[in-house]
């Protein structure tokens, strides 16, 4: 049986926040905690001195995996912070050997997405028997993330419950890392797999946005790329709408240059929208073609959007209201939660930001605190109506509950 | 007639396109409009957190235990505040004409100088700057590979220049971090300004914690030195009291036999066994009473010096003066007592302590001389001082500490009886009850007085 702690800070000195997160996180478990064969999940800002936080978790909890991977922002059991240099981390006390295993690759590409995901899964399934939930880190530019679903579904099955989210940096969109141990990689890919039967994940997601104007209709495309739209070339013409320059990074365009395509009718109560949001962080200049995280075909619809304040904090409370009910006689060991890091402060100021956490945690932490690790990530991995989705723009979240 | 309303002219269809375009292009200017303003809203709230984080390290900061603490604080601080990657502080240092490097965050792979140079005079104001703004200082700074970074002078309170702080990015932290807004300057000087009081500060203090930290060293090891004394006092005395116990039976033996050799036996011994046995008889008693005294002084330590009944010391002293006729009588001591107080005082203690000092006034009064004692009183606001005068031989005034030691004994052991006990058990008697003896004697033959104090108690 897994057991989990979490902490989170906003101290600057790498090496001191992670002796603090870990020193709060385990408060009160006894000092022989150190040396177990824990899980460290590791989200941190791209401020860090990151040879510096791992060395110290590795001095700290030598027999520890540590795994993690870059954010815009954490989220704690504390609060978000968005700061250079924020740190959170989850720890996982295993019961006995085996109750989780990882898997890890590097340079994960959108072409290869689903081969590198399968050869992860495999060697998770191999390495870890009775594994119950799949919770990917990968990096959030490159990958073609329905791809890497797909691999993972090959190998466990398309009912394996998998969630988590792709790394971001500071919403520049230039580079994101993720953390094995002592590793750091700048296109790699982590599957964690939970192999605790008493344990299940129950997620919500939810967005809150609605599709403005007419929509663009992909005309050439190839794959996750979209050369044109309109008949015209893509990232020029979706620039020229919004009025910003041609050259423009797609980092800070994230916040305004979402865009939303239809979602067949079945996920449509589920999500509370009739739309699904994707987010464009990778542009290839030459063409003025845009990198969408999941294949785009020719033909498909795609919405400019617009954040609708009324629908983000009503959806929410119901999406909170479905996730009670499904957990309802359970009780929660630990929450994971990604949100998009255009959810953060590049969409939203403090007072709100705070208001949608708070809407999250207040009904969880009805009975005391909780371990929540969270991050502003560029996507996000959810289960919706049972099938595996890669989303954008979400806020998403997973509660693992202790079944009776 | 009234104007006549035609039929509604329906748009065309190019009309309709060119409305739709419009309000498209409305619609995406006002997403970007939007946009714009969380930006806006955003940056309020850095600038609200930074002011915050500026009060805060007024607060941290000032209660750092050393200088490094503090410069360390300093710089963690400033990266916080301003989110920067690199922020170095350095002091100056008036003797040298340069700047130390006290503390630096963030510059992995940067070889630091512990000591640099700047040219003098470039700080003619408060302000902050951004390194750009200064060839020369960007040129003197060039070991820290800032690209760009805010650069603010400290000052102490009296204008006196005190050092530098900088914070700022290298080349490479630049795919994450924004250009340095050069509005953060302000901010960036009222910090500095804190830095520079508070370095100030901390420098006038550091004589004053040198020299409580040395302080407290030596209070720490007299506590120490106490402890080891009142170890080995307590040793010692529980080592007395066995001795006199384990003593005081053999001793009974042979007192014992030698009572029966007198008593019994004297007629058959010569007169040289006669003169004998009574120095045996002699010696013995004065050993019987050494272990006596022994044995009070030793009391004395293993009582509890807590909870005293009211003592009438004019009753105590009358109690010594009858216990102690004879001598007094056959050396026709004149002794004249003040009215003197009731205080809380062990009762036997008290007896032992006038009498000690009395018989030592008698016993160091020549024989020729007729001994004159006069125990005097003064009352004082917590205590009261008391006197025990004599007309005996005096105290040098080389001898008047060593007189209260244990078995000392300033003269050869034939011409005055005693074992050097007396004014010891004087000394323990006083201390236990918290109060403190000495003598005061104007030489040789000119008598002494033995004071004491004793604390009033509660009324």
């Amino acid at each position: 049986m897994l057991r989990f702690y979490s902490a989170s800070n906003g101290v600057v000195n790498s090496e001191k926040a992670m002796l603090s997160c870990l020193e709060s996180a385990l408060a009160g478990q006894g000092a022989g905690i150190y040396d177990k064969e824990l899980l460290i999940v590791i989200h941190t800002t791209v401020g860090h001195d990151f040879p510096a936080l791992l060395a110290a978790a590795r001095e700290r909890c030598p027999q520890a995996t540590a795994v993690g991977c870059t954010c815009a922002g954490i989220i704690g059991e504390e609060g978000a912070n968005e700061n250079m240099r924020a740190l959170g981390i989850m720890v996982a006390e295993p019961e006995r050997s085996g109750e989780f295993g990882i898997a890890f690759c590097d340079n994960i590409r959108g072409y290869n997405s689903y081969q590198k995901a399968r050869e992860m899964a495999e060697a998770l399934k191999a390495g870890t028997p009775g594994v119950n939930m799949v919770h990917i880190l990968a990096s959030g530019i490159d990958i073609a993330a329905d791809r890497a679903l797909e691999g993972v579904a090959d190998v466990f099955g398309p009912a394996m419950p998998v969630f988590g989210g792709t790394s971001s940096d500071n919403m520049r969109a230039i580079s994101t890392y993720q953390f094995v141990n002592c590793r750091i990689l700048e296109r790699g890919a982590i599957m964690i797999g939970y192999a605790d039967p008493s344990l299940s994940v129950e997620m919500g997601v939810h967005h809150g946005s609605i599709p403005v104007g007419r929509p663009f209709t992909v005309t050439r495309s190839k794959a996750n790329q979209v050369f044109e739209l309109d008949g015209q070339p893509a990232w020029r013409l979706l620039m020229e709408k919004l009025s910003l320059p041609e050259n423009s990074h797609p980092g800070p365009c994230i916040p305004v240059a979402g865009l939303a395509e239809l979602l067949p009718e079945e996920y449509h109560e589920v999500y509370d929208n009739r739309y699904i949001l994707r987010v464009i962080v990778k542009v290839d200049e030459e063409d003025s073609s845009f990198y969408m995280p999941v294949d785009c075909p020719e033909g498909a619809q795609l919405w400019l959007t617009q954040r609708d304040e009324n629908l983000i904090f009503s959806g929410l409370e119901r999406m909170m209201g479905r996730l009670a009910r499904r957990i309802e006689g359970r009780k929660a060991a630990a929450v994971f939660h990604t949100d998009c890091a255009a959810r953060g402060r590049a969409m939203f100021n403090k007072i709100v930001k705070d208001e949608i956490i708070e809407k999250m945690q207040s009904p969880l932490m009805k009975e005391g605190p909780l371990p929540w690790l969270g991050m502003y990530g560029f996507g996000e991995f959810t289960t919706l109506n049972g099938k595996n989705l890669f989303h954008n723009y979400t806020t998403s979240i997973y509660v693992l509950a202790r079944k009776e | 007639m009234g104007a006549t309303k035609g039929p509604e002219k329906k748009p065309t269809y190019e009309e309709l396109e060119a409305l739709c375009r419009e309000l498209q292009a409305k619609v995406t200017k006002g997403i970007v409009l939007q946009q714009e303003l969380i930006s806006i809203k955003d940056e309020l709230d850095q600038e609200l957190n930074r002011f915050r984080l500026i009060q805060e390290f007024g607060e941290v900061g000032m209660f750092r235990e050393s200088i490094r603490d503090f410069a360390i604080t300093a710089t963690e601080y400033f990266v916080m505040a301003f989110e920067q990657p690199h922020c170095l502080l350095a002091e100056y240092q008036l003797e040298e004409d340069c700047l130390k490097t006290l503390s630096f965050f963030g510059f992995v792979g940067t070889e630091i100088p512990g000591r640099f140079s700047i040219s003098g005079g470039q700080f003619r104001q408060r302000e902050g700057f951004l390194i750009s703004q200064s060839e020369t200082l960007q040129r003197e700074l060039s070991f820290l590979s800032l690209e760009d970074a805010l650069i603010a002078p400290l000052f102490a309170p009296d204008g006196a220049f005190l050092g530098i702080i900088a914070a700022g990015q290298q080349s490479e932290d630049q795919r994450f971090y924004n250009p340095i807004d050069p509005k953060d300057r302000h901010a960036f000087t009222v910090m500095a300004t804190k830095v520079g009081y508070l370095l100030h500060n901390f420098r006038a203090n550091e004589q004053l914690r040198q020299e409580i930290k040395e302080r407290k060293k030596v209070e720490k090891m007299l506590e120490a030195k106490a402890a080891d004394l009142l170890r080995s006092n307590a040793e010692l005395e529980q080592f007395a009291y066995v001795v006199s116990h384990d003593l005081k039976a053999p001793l009974r033996n042979v007192m014992g036999y030698a009572h029966l050799l007198k008593n019994k036996h004297q007629e058959g011994l010569s007169d040289k066994g006669r003169e004998y046995l009574e120095v045996i008889w002699k010696e013995a008693n004065r050993f019987n009473t050494i272990i006596d005294d022994l044995l009070a002084y030793a009391r004395l330590s293993s009582s509890s010096g807590e909870g005293f009944p009211i003592v009438d010391l004019n009753l105590t002293v009358e109690r010594v003066k009858n216990r102690n006729s004879f001598i007094i009588s056959q050396r026709q001591a004149k002794i004249s007592i003040q009215p003197l107080p009731c205080l809380p005082a062990c009762p036997a203690q008290m007896e032992q302590l006038f009498q000690n000092l009395v018989l030592n006034a008698i016993k160091f009064t020549p024989e020729q001389r007729r001994p004159e004692i006069s125990i005097e009183v003064d009352e004082e606001k917590e205590y009261y001082r008391f006197a025990v005068r004599d007309n005996g031989i005096g105290i040098a005034e080389e001898h008047r500490q060593e007189i209260f030691g244990l078995f000392q004994r300033l003269h050869p052991s034939g011409k005055y009886e005693g074992n050097g006990l007396g004014l010891s058990i004087c000394k323990k008697v006083v201390e236990h009850h918290k109060g403190r003896i000495w003598v005061r004697s104007e030489g040789k033959g000119k008598g002494a007085v033995f004071y004491f104090t004793l604390p009033r108690g509660v009324e």
